[in-house]
């Protein structure tokens, strides 16, 4: 070969790295920065069956996990998925097993700092077990009520749920509620609150529409208790006023989430409200800047399916051709 | 072999008409039942013991039932 040629074939080599190297950058530029200092909030909704479990990747890196799923839930995979590595706020809604199941397995899987707990003394071995594991762990651990707050960085964390004056008896209505705000936006996170009158108190729902419903105010809302009626009412709608709604249940679950009178109200509501759902989409993740919410998802649903009462999907579970194709946004940017 | 056995099951929460039951030994084992077979007053958070007897009688009426519509179902 001739010094020309070489020289040639260098440079030819060279400039093909180059490229390369920018394809991947790029490739990589579009990707989500989950981890360290993204400087956007992304909340993941995780598809963890029935039950609730959201990860929350705070702007300058910090990670928040509200509830766990179920017991045998595929959380710990999915959170490896996301990046993390370690946990620096846990917070267990309540302690019914469908959100706080794999708990323990989260602890022995991450390095958890910090854990707000409902305190709600529930005695089931699930929940027991938890808090066994928090203790032997040494985890930093708190019950937060009504009017606490906290800050990580650009996002304040506001405790709604529960007042040192609890509701009842049902570990529902003692529901950490949180509000993440972060630059213009807001999310509301609302647990299991139950909305129903009592003789004798005040149910989860309406102490806070009672007492702060201004604090309620929120861009988006992950649905109470999986779309149940006593979850999502034209009270909670009012006063919270989503602009995006999240609902977290699993296809075909024998509880009939989400429920026909939910879907008939978010359905007159769909010019206002949208909807996203984790037994149809899968893991839904919002993505924030401050001022704009973008949503995305495992998989897209047809209009026409997202309105259907939990019952009408069982129905069709086995007729869902499982269509899972590559993640992608659904309606653009997020509603303002 | 075992004709009868029992086993502790714990009420995780009730969802409208069905109870979420956990069985103590491996809360990863999980079923819904109809409240209205739970004890009365049995609540939230309770434990339960849960026995199960061999009903060797009840299983052959059934066999022979079975067998006679089998018979009939096949002749005709």
């Amino acid at each position: 070969m001739s010094k020309n040629l070489r020289s040639i074939v260098v440079i030819a080599l060279l400039a093909a790295a180059i490229v390369a190297l920018f394809l991947v950058v790029r490739h990589r530029h579009d990707e989500p920065q989950p981890g360290p200092a993204s400087g956007k909030l992304l909340i993941h909704f995780l598809d963890v069956g029935q039950g609730d479990s959201e990860l929350i990747q705070l702007p300058e890196g910090q990670t928040m996990l509200i509830d766990s799923g179920d017991r045998g839930a595929l959380t710990v995979d999915l959170l490896r998925k996301y990046g993390v590595t370690q946990i620096d706020l846990v917070i267990a809604t309540h302690p019914h097993s469908d959100h706080i199941g794999e708990m323990r397995d989260v602890m022995r899987a991450f390095k958890v700092r910090e854990f707000w707990d409902s305190g709600f003394n529930h005695s089931t071995r699930t929940y027991g077990d938890m808090l066994q594991e928090i203790k032997d762990e040494g985890i930093k651990f708190s019950t937060p009520k009504r009017g606490e707050t906290r800050t990580f960085g650009p996002v304040l964390i506001e405790v709604l749920n529960p007042s040192n004056d609890l509701a009842d008896d049902n570990p529902n209505n003692a529901s950490i509620v949180v509000r993440l705000s972060f630059g213009q936006k807001k999310f509301l996170f609302a647990g299991d609150a139950e909305m129903y009158e009592t003789a004798a108190k005040p149910s989860a729902w309406q102490q806070m529409l009672n007492d702060e419903p201004d604090k309620l105010r929120a861009d988006l809302l992950k649905a109470a208790h999986h779309g149940s009626s006593n979850g999502t009412t034209r009270e909670v709608l009012d006063a919270v006023k989503p602009a995006i709604m999240t609902i977290s249940c699993a296809a075909g679950n024998d509880y009939h989430h989400p429920h026909p009178r939910v879907m008939r109200m978010l359905e007159q509501d769909q010019n206002r409200i949208k909807l996203y759902r984790t037994d149809l989409e899968g893991t839904i993740t919002a993505s924030c800047d401050g001022n704009d919410i973008e949503m995305s998802s495992d998989r897209r649903v047809a209009q026409d399916r997202l309105y259907l009462t939990g019952d009408e999907v069982a129905g069709t579970v086995a007729g869902d051709g499982g269509s899972k194709s590559s993640r992608h946004s659904r309606g653009g940017r997020g509603a303002r | 072999m075992k004709s009868n056995s029992s086993t502790r099951v714990v009420i995780d929460r009730i969802e409208g008409d069905l109870a979420v039951l956990a069985l103590y030994d491996d809360d990863r084992v999980k079923f819904n039942l109809p409240i209205r077979y739970l004890p009365r007053g049995a609540r939230e958070g309770d434990h339960l013991q849960m026995s199960f007897d061999q009903e060797e009688e009840s299983r052959d009426k059934e066999r022979r039932r079975v067998d006679d519509l089998l018979k009939e179902l096949k002749n005709r």
